[in-house]
C-alpha cells in the first residue's frame, strides 16, 4: 500500500478511518500499513485523539417552540401573500418597458369614456336661452355675400341677352 | 402535475429494510425526504412538518457551531426551513435534499458572521448563557472540577474552530459533526471533491496542534 502520509495523495484514507466511515477491505489494508509505517501510526493518534477531543463539543437542546415559530411565520406569511403577489405585480410593471404603450392606451380609453359620457353642452350645442351676440362687421360680411350670390344668379342670364342677333350684328 | 410526482403514486415504501428511500416501479429510487419535499409542493403541511422534525436538529446544532451564538442560530435555523418552504413551488429532487438544506444553513450562516450579526449578540465564552441554559451536559457524577475542566476544554475547541477560515470551519462541521460525505460537502460549499479534501486535510491539521495539549 502507498503510505498515504508520505504520498499526501490520498491522505483522506486516514481521516475516514478515524472517522470509521472507511469500508472493512481498506482499512484492513491501512492497518496492515500502519504495522510497519510510524508515519501513518502517529497520524492515526493524532486524529483520533483530535477526534476524540471534539467529541465533548455537546450540541444544545433543541427549542421546544421551533415548529410553533415557523408555523405562525408561515401563516403570517400567507396572509400577506395576497397584498404582496399585487405589490409585485405593480412593482414589476413599473420596470417593463411596455408600460408608455399601456399608460397610452389608457389615455385613449379614458378619452373615449370622455367623450360618450360628457353632457350635450360640452359638445358645442347652444343652450336653449342662450344670448346671441351679433357684431356689425358680421352684418356687412352677411350683405356682401347676399349681393355676390344674387351677381351669380344673375350671370347666365346677362350672358343670354348678349348672344341675340342684334347683339352679334 | 409533473412526470416525478406521477412516479410517487407508484412508489412503495422499502419499510423492512429500513432504508430511508421510496423504490418506484419505474426504478427511480427517490430520497424520503425529497418525497416529503414534493407532498410539500403540493400543498401538504404534515409533510412538512416531518420534515422539520428530521431535520430540526442537525440544522440548528450545524448552525450554533457555526455562528456559536444560540439566538442567532435558531434565529438562522428557522429562515433554513421559510426558505425551503417558500421555494417548494420551484422544488426539483436534482440532489440529495440535506446537501440543499446544508447549502442554504451555510450561506446564511456565512453571511450572518460576515455581517456581524452573531458578534453583536456574542455570547461571553467566560460567562454562562444569558438564559440561564448551560453549554455543559449536567452530569451530576462529575465533580466541580472535572465540570470546570470539561468546560475550558470546550470552550477552547469553540474558539479554535472559530478561528479556521470559513469554508475550513463549514468543511469541519459538516465532516466531524454532520456526517456529510465529501460529495455533498463539495456541493454545499461550491467546490471540488478533492478541494474538500484539501479543506479538510488543513483545518484537522491546525486543530491537532491547537488542542494537542488534550490528548
Amino acid at each position: 500500500m502507498k503510505c498515504p502520509v508520505q504520498s499526501g495523495g490520498n491522505a483522506e484514507i486516514l481521516l475516514d478511518y478515524c472517522a470509521h466511515s472507511l469500508d472493512a477491505q481498506r482499512a484492513a489494508l491501512l492497518e496492515q500499513h500502519m504495522v510497519e509505517c510510524a508515519d501513518c501510526q502517529a497520524f492515526h493518534d493524532a486524529q483520533s485523539a483530535l477526534w476524540t477531543t471534539m467529541d465533548a463539543w455537546p450540541s444544545y437542546p433543541e427549542p421546544p417552540d421551533f415548529d410553533r415559530k415557523i408555523f405562525a411565520q408561515i401563516a403570517a406569511e400567507t396572509h400577506q401573500s395576497r397584498w404582496r403577489q399585487w405589490r409585485n405585480v405593480i412593482e414589476t410593471a413599473h420596470m417593463q418597458p411596455a408600460m408608455p404603450i399601456v399608460g397610452a392606451c389608457l389615455a385613449v380609453l379614458a378619452g373615449l369614456l370622455f367623450q360618450t359620457t360628457r353632457p350635450a353642452a360640452a359638445l358645442g350645442e347652444p343652450p336653449m336661452h342662450a344670448e346671441f351676440r351679433v357684431e356689425p362687421s358680421d352684418v356687412e360680411q352677411a350683405e356682401s355675400t347676399l349681393e355676390d350670390l344674387e351677381m351669380l344668379r344673375r350671370l347666365p342670364s346677362v350672358a343670354a341677352s348678349r348672344n341675340t342677333p342684334e347683339n352679334s350684328l | 402535475m409533473t412526470a416525478t410526482s406521477l412516479t410517487l403514486e407508484t412508489a412503495q415504501p422499502q419499510l423492512d429494510a429500513g432504508v430511508d428511500t421510496y423504490i418506484v416501479t419505474s426504478g427511480i429510487a427517490l430520497e424520503r425526504d425529497a418525497e416529503l419535499m414534493l407532498r410539500v409542493r403540493e400543498g401538504c403541511s404534515t409533510s412538512f412538518a416531518q420534515l422539520l422534525e428530521r431535520h430540526r436538529g442537525p440544522v440548528i446544532h450545524f448552525l450554533y457551531r457555526m455562528v456559536q451564538n444560540q439566538a442567532v442560530a435558531e434565529e438562522l435555523a428557522q429562515e433554513v426551513f421559510l426558505r425551503v418552504y417558500r421555494s417548494r413551488g420551484t422544488y426539483e429532487p436534482t440532489a440529495k435534499f440535506t446537501t440543499w438544506l446544508f447549502r442554504i444553513a451555510t450561506h446564511l450562516a456565512l453571511n450572518a458572521i460576515r455581517d456581524g450579526k452573531a458578534e453583536k449578540n456574542k455570547e461571553s465564552l467566560d460567562n454562562e448563557q444569558a438564559d440561564g441554559a448551560v453549554r455543559q451536559v449536567a452530569d451530576r457524577k462529575l465533580s466541580v472540577e472535572q465540570v470546570l475542566v470539561n468546560q475550558v476544554k470546550v470552550d477552547e475547541i469553540r474558539r479554535s474552530i472559530q478561528s479556521l477560515p470559513d469554508k475550513q470551519r463549514s468543511a469541519v462541521l459538516m465532516h466531524k459533526y454532520q456526517e456529510l460525505e465529501y460529495s455533498q460537502i463539495a456541493k454545499v460549499l461550491n467546490c471540488s471533491e478533492s478541494a474538500v479534501k484539501s479543506l479538510l486535510f488543513r483545518a484537522y491539521e491546525t486543530l491537532r496542534s491547537k488542542l494537542a495539549h488534550f490528548s
